[in-house]
């Protein structure tokens, strides 16, 4: 009973953002012998209440940031419990980076941000990315998600050469691929033949995650 | 009717002979004009006869603004836009030759700098800077130019500047700084310091803003907010962080007889009704296609000018037709009784037609009854 009140109390602090109860409750969960994993999904739980609130336009994505940043320092404390490695604990493999010609990167940063709250490994390749550059991530690391991102209209071209790129190279149907932007929509995402476009970073950690599941 | 007087009737949210129209030339003028954006950014001059001919090529408009060329790069007073305290990639440089300069984020201040900015205000930025002496001079220079094409826009050609001078919230300025995604964290891990550094910024901010001003004769300061929006932060956080900093250098601009345009991005909705006692007839809100403007015409359309709030990949991906429609409907629902300027920032490639669509429509459609 003692035990799933801290859980209830550990998603409430998650949902609070109250950084310090967090780390507090989650240490105390390892001293009284939780299961680590528990531990996790409870912290998931408390990030998955606000971005539901965030997607009803209840919360700013500012609180989204901030439960992702708690919720990865939170994770490293529970980590060295883990039995099993990080390696199969993660959730997904993702190769994210702003496309050729675009240099925007902070809408890039905060969707790493989330994507790492929630489980993910990222492989960032940063800013002004050419289309080889994707290629090679997705191959080396056998990532299952593209994502690219681009600010500027003329980020258009540079993500229809990606895609065209990832056909060469035969992996396009070993990946899904998202675009992000302030800019994209359905026609772009179509002309590009992307398999979804977001223009929030929430948006697109749902997706990613829906890819995944799919996977 | 001239566009200076058409512009100061819409601040005074009075109808003039028709609504104003005044779209944001930005690089596109150098495609316009058959030069890369290298040569617009590198050569001034160049810059200023690209922008001067795309503007004639569209039938005149209302408000300009200088052509951001790499003088403005080299400020050491102007916080954002200069390679002195930010990493921009400019075309022909980091970039290729028709790629407009870009913004790379990275973090100048560590959370250690809250401190020092509380015991220094702004003075402690300028200690960040990378510029000395001979950079003052290359200053001096470029406001000798930026003196030389206000004088012959405004007294020759009778047309406005969009902002004569620049300045910006504290809450971007932190941004900027610390970088978006940590200054998030700031908000919620060391509030009070983000706090007492607004404090302590805000007068130099508003000096920055009052200070060039006096040399031009001009009388409208551009503050730019693109971090404060409702997407980013809640209403809750706005208040703390934002609002207070947003409304005294407001009335302190309004006091000396200027008009701040108050150029937000992203949603801003659900923030306008802060703005309720706001100067009256003193500011200008620059508001692009995230924020509802018809709803800004109801809660602000007697207290200040409203401009925007055409959807900017509309002029690149859209359609003469669409930009039509999107122009009348703006018109239809903010043009009564004066204070609205139809604009937008434009993508570097916006279309030509889609442009004169913008200042054709608005020219015809947006014609005030005597």
């Amino acid at each position: 009973m003692e035990s799933e009140g801290l859980k209830e109390e550990l998603v409430s602090a998650v949902t609070n953002l109250e950084e310090n109860k967090v780390y507090e409750i989650v240490e105390q969960m390892l001293e009284s012998g939780e299961n680590p994993k528990r531990i996790i999904e409870n912290l998931r739980k408390g990030m998955t209440i606000i971005g539901d609130e965030y997607s009803k336009c209840a919360r700013a994505l500012c609180d989204l940031v901030m439960a992702s940043e708690i919720l990865k320092s939170a994770i490293r404390l529970v980590e060295p419990s883990l039995k099993m490695s990080a390696v199969t604990q993660i959730r997904g493999k993702v190769v994210i980076g702003t496309v050729q010609g675009d240099i925007h990167d902070i809408g890039k940063n905060i969707v790493i941000s989330l994507l790492e709250g929630d489980g993910f490994s990222v492989y960032d390749l940063g800013v002004d990315v050419p289309p080889q550059k994707f290629v090679e991530k997705v191959e080396e690391t056998n990532a299952k998600v593209v994502a690219m991102s681009g600010l500027l209209t003329v980020s258009y071209p540079s993500m229809k050469e990606t895609v065209i790129a990832l056909k060469r190279s035969g992996i396009r149907d070993k990946v899904k691929i998202i675009i992000g932007g302030a800019f994209v929509n359905e026609k772009w995402r179509n002309d590009v033949e992307a398999d979804a476009y977001s223009k929030n970073a929430y948006e697109g950690v749902e997706i990613i995650k829906r890819f995944v599941g799919e996977a | 009717m001239d566009s200076i007087e058409r512009v100061n009737k819409a601040i005074n949210l009075e109808e003039p002979d028709r609504v104003p129209v005044a779209p944001l030339i930005g690089y596109e003028a150098a495609r316009f004009f058959d030069i890369t954006i290298e040569e617009f950014f590198v050569n001034r001059k160049k810059a200023e006869r690209a922008y001067e001919y795309t503007i004639d090529k569209l039938g005149g408009i209302d408000m300009v603004m200088l052509p951001s060329t790499y003088i403005d790069f080299y400020s050491p007073l102007s916080p954002s836009y200069s390679l002195y305290y930010c990493d921009w990639k400019l075309p022909g440089k980091e970039l290729s030759g028709n790629v407009m300069p870009q913004f790379n984020e990275k973090p100048i201040m560590d959370e250690n700098g809250y401190d020092l900015l509380i015991n220094e205000g702004l003075t402690h930025f300028l200690s960040l800077r990378k510029a000395g002496f001979w950079d003052l001079l290359k200053f001096f220079k470029a406001m000798k130019r930026n003196k030389a094409f206000y004088r012959k826009w405004f007294y020759e050609r009778r047309v406005p500047m969009v902002s004569d001078t620049f300045t910006m919230l504290p809450f971007d300025m932190l941004a900027l700084m610390r970088g978006l995604t940590i200054f998030l964290t700031d908000l919620y891990r060391r509030p009070e310091k983000v706090i007492e550094a607004s404090d302590a910024l805000i007068d130099g901010l508003i000096a920055l803003g009052e200070f060039p001003i006096k040399g031009f004769s001009g009388k409208i300061i551009f503050q730019g907010s693109q971090q404060a929006s409702a997407e980013i932060i809640s209403s809750n956080q706005f208040e703390k962080f934002c609002f207070p900093y947003l409304k005294r250098m407001t009335e302190e601009f309004a006091k000396d007889g200027l008009i701040s345009h108050l150029h937000h991005h992203g949603n801003w909705t659900p923030f306008l009704k802060y703005l309720g006692d706001f100067p009256k007839k003193k500011c200008i809100l620059y508001l692009d296609d995230k924020t509802d403007i018809s709803k800004a015409k109801e809660i602000l359309g007697d207290r200040m000018c409203l401009m925007g709030n055409i959807c900017a990949s509309l002029l690149s991906l859209g359609t003469p037709k669409k930009v039509e429609k999107a122009t009348k409907k703006i018109i239809d629902g903010c043009a009564d009784g004066g204070g609205l300027i139809i604009s937008c920032e434009n993508p570097p490639d916006a279309q030509f037609e889609n442009l004169k669509a913008l200042v054709d429509t608005t020219k015809k459609y947006g014609v005030y009854r005597a």
